[in-house]
């Protein structure tokens, strides 16, 4: 009983975080036209090789990133039981 | 005389139904495996709230149309369309008909009756237990090559396009909206579905606007690229060309890699979460509203096709029967055709899906022939309305400029095709045909990218399905060391890790950049279409030992059987002879081993077979 209540606290947690670390990501995302970030590759002329410039990664993508696993994980761990209508239908 | 958009598709609408009414309906359901309203499925008598779940006949329509459709129905007839549009179209709505969707159709209720196992347990009643192992086997790698290969396709196009990852981070929490609205608060499930589908339809317009960037942009790159190739050229005294290629893939490889390997862990690991969750929490409710979507984009081609009715198809109907494909020798049509067009007339990988989740989730008999028949004639709809019409009303279209589309790559093909059949019905309602024209080239690259993410998971947990009963051998023997291999998680974990280990490594193919699955990949088409050649095979003889049904109706079922599996035999010997001395000496290797090992396997199997055939005779 215990483990189900840790479990189903973690669950809505991980829901709850997760919405908010999408919501964060979307908002930043469409204010600034594009979520994320892009590198930029530039030719070093002296050294005659490309180097680059810039991130990866920027705060709205890893919010969006582990938003998404959380909000996937997160409702499954907090109404992780078989729902009641799907068992009625088997029963019948 | 030119023929017109309007003749074409209203032939094809017509097969169509008179297929799935006279051949699906009337004669397999009805005649041949009799379908029976009130004989359990093994998704109620073998209920466990993880795969077995019984789900409503058009949500599990959605999962099996989004599932088996993957990139095949659109990358093979594009490639196809080499011959004209004539023989393809010819290819798709017979091979569909005829043996695609009837192997379609049998291997999920071959699997129905015998409580959900897949199409290669099934064999072991009829081939016996060798056939089955081996059979097993074969599933298994290649299930593995479809997971590496759907990974680092997804990968490559949510770093090309960056507003299909977008749509995919939307997509996801809205399908368990859906899931939780209908299941959970009992929300009417039309309520819920339109609640989703505004939410989608929002989404898209956001996803359009809002790309989402993990490092690679394609705008960001041509600086360098040009600088760098100048150095090559005067300094290291290439030539222009040469210096350009190599400056293309030195740039490519500092930026473009590793927004590839990020996408592919984060691919991997989702396919390994949704691949080990229950079944009714994402999957169902995700390809459901897949379904919407796949089905507006086969509509607005369906529609649009009635829209500019006369619009010619500039195309040639036939070019050359060999024309240069396969490593740019002559590739004659007969044989090589199922090797070149899969999904959108037939592919082996359909059977897995079949007697594999579809079979597990099947809450009536009656159902199946909307979801198995019916998914593969909605295939052979994308393959013919989306695809092969569109490129040939796009070839030679003024409109575009002297582009010509048989230059571009298969999925190039494709989006230019369905973006010019949109703008075209934009154009002729007084709307502007170019904004139209890259708006649907969008959508058709995200709906293609949404088959194949679908196909990702699902082949993810086909390979989990695969593996279990693969060690069904081990539980009396040992139950715990059964317990902990067949365990839900780690049969997905095994999976996904293989499966990443040949899509995150990368290497350099012609120029290019690809996964290192690519090493094996020419051969995959030979073993998907030699599985679908085994899979009917075993199926046309389930319907003749265990249904018992012979006559004219066995044959309409075995004959196809065996012509598919002479067809895909021969082609594997003439890719092998032909071929493969023609492909870069990097994939000789892999693709050949794999190749032979396949026709050792299709023999030995076809002896089993012959074998099972003459005991049923006697």
């Amino acid at each position: 009983m215990g483990a189900l209540k840790a479990r189903e606290a973690l669950g809505a947690a991980l829901t709850i975080v997760g919405i908010v670390l999408l919501a964060y990501g979307f908002t930043v995302g469409g204010l600034h036209g594009h979520i994320g970030s892009s590198v930029k590759p530039v030719f070093n002329k002296e050294k005659g090789t490309i180097t680059v410039e810039g991130s990866e990664w920027a705060s709205d993508s890893i919010s969006l990133v582990l938003g998404w696993f959380f909000i996937i994980i997160g409702p499954a761990l907090w109404f992780g039981e078989v729902p009641t209508a799907l068992k009625a239908k088997v029963r019948r | 005389m030119s023929v017109v958009m309007i003749e074409i598709a209203i032939i094809v609408f017509i097969i169509y139904g008179i297929a799935y009414v006279f051949y699906g309906r009337e004669l397999l359901a009805r005649r041949v495996v009799k379908a029976d309203p009130n004989r359990p499925t093994p998704a109620i008598e073998r209920f466990d709230g993880v795969d077995y779940v019984p789900a409503n006949k058009y949500v599990l329509y959605g999962h099996h149309f989004a599932s088996i459709a993957g990139a095949g129905p659109i990358v093979g007839p594009a490639i196809a369309m080499a011959y004209g549009w004539f023989l393809p179209l010819i290819w798709v709505l017979f091979g569909n008909v005829f043996i695609g969707a009837v192997h379609d159709y049998l291997s999920l209720m071959a699997s129905v009756r015998y409580g959900g196992v897949s199409i290669a347990t099934v064999s072991e009643g009829l081939m016996g237990r060798k056939a089955r192992y081996i059979f097993l086997i074969y599933v298994y790698a290649a299930l593995i090559l479809v997971l590496a290969a759907f990974l680092s396709v997804a990968a490559v196009i949510f770093t090309n396009i960056p507003s299909a990852a977008t749509i995919a981070v939307i997509f996801m929490p809205l399908a368990l909206l859906l899931g939780l609205l209908a299941y959970r608060a009992g929300m009417d499930i039309r309520v819920a579905s339109a609640i989703s589908l505004v939410l989608i339809v929002l989404g898209f317009i956001y996803a359009y606007k809002v790309p989402f960037l993990l490092g690679y942009k394609s705008a960001a790159i041509t600086t360098a690229i040009k600088d760098y190739a100048s150095y090559l050229h005067q300094v290291k005294g290439l030539s222009m060309e040469a210096a350009e290629a190599q400056a293309k893939l030195a740039v490519m490889k500092a930026v473009w890699i590793p927004t590839y390997h990020w996408w592919v862990v984060i691919l991997a690991l989702y396919s390994f979460i949704a691949a080990g969750l229950p079944v009714w929490y994402l999957l169902q409710p995700r390809d459901y509203l897949n379904a919407y979507v796949l089905w507006a984009f086969v509509a607005i081609a369906g529609v649009s096709s009635l829209i500019v009715f006369n619009k010619p198809l500039r195309l040639p109907a036939y070019t050359s029967f060999s024309p240069k494909i396969f490593a740019g020798q002559p590739t004659p049509f007969w044989p090589a055709i199922p090797l070149i067009i899969a999904c959108g007339a037939l592919s082996g990988f359909h059977s897995l899906v079949s007697s594999g989740t579809s079979s597990k989730q099947l809450a009536n008999e009656m159902d199946a022939l909307l979801v198995g028949y019916g998914g593969m004639l909605t295939e052979g709809a994308v393959s013919s309305l989306a695809v092969i019409l569109p490129v040939s009303i796009a070839y030679g279209a003024p409109e575009l400029h002297g582009l010509n589309v048989l230059k571009l790559n298969a999925i190039g093909r494709f989006v230019t095709g369905y973006g010019y059949l949109v703008g075209s019905v934009a154009e002729r309602f007084g709307g502007n045909f170019a904004t139209a024209f890259n708006v649907f080239k969008v959508f058709a690259a995200i709906a293609l990218s949404m088959f194949i993410l679908t196909t990702l998971d699902t082949a993810t947990r086909l390979a989990r399905f695969s593996w279990q009963e693969l060690f069904d051998w081990l539980e009396p023997r040992s139950p715990a060391a059964h317990k902990v291999l067949t365990n839900r998680w780690v049969a997905t974990l095994i999976a996904v890790l293989v499966g990443a280990a040949m899509a995150f490594p990368t290497v350099v193919i012609g120029g290019k950049i690809y996964g290192a699955y690519r090493t094996v990949w020419p051969a995959f088409a030979g073993v998907n279409q030699l599985l679908a050649a085994l899979a009917l095979l075993t199926s046309a003889l389930w319907v003749y030992a265990a249904l018992k049904i012979r006559g004219g109706t066995a044959w309409l079922i075995l004959v196809p059987a065996f012509f598919l599996w002479i067809t895909v035999t021969i082609a594997l010997a003439w890719w092998m002879a032909v071929v493969m001395p023609h492909i870069p000496p990097v994939q000789v290797a892999g693709s050949g081993v794999l190749v032979a090992i396949s026709l050792a396997l299709d023999i030995l199997l076809i002896v089993l077979f012959t074998r099972g055939l003459l005991r049923a005779s006697k």
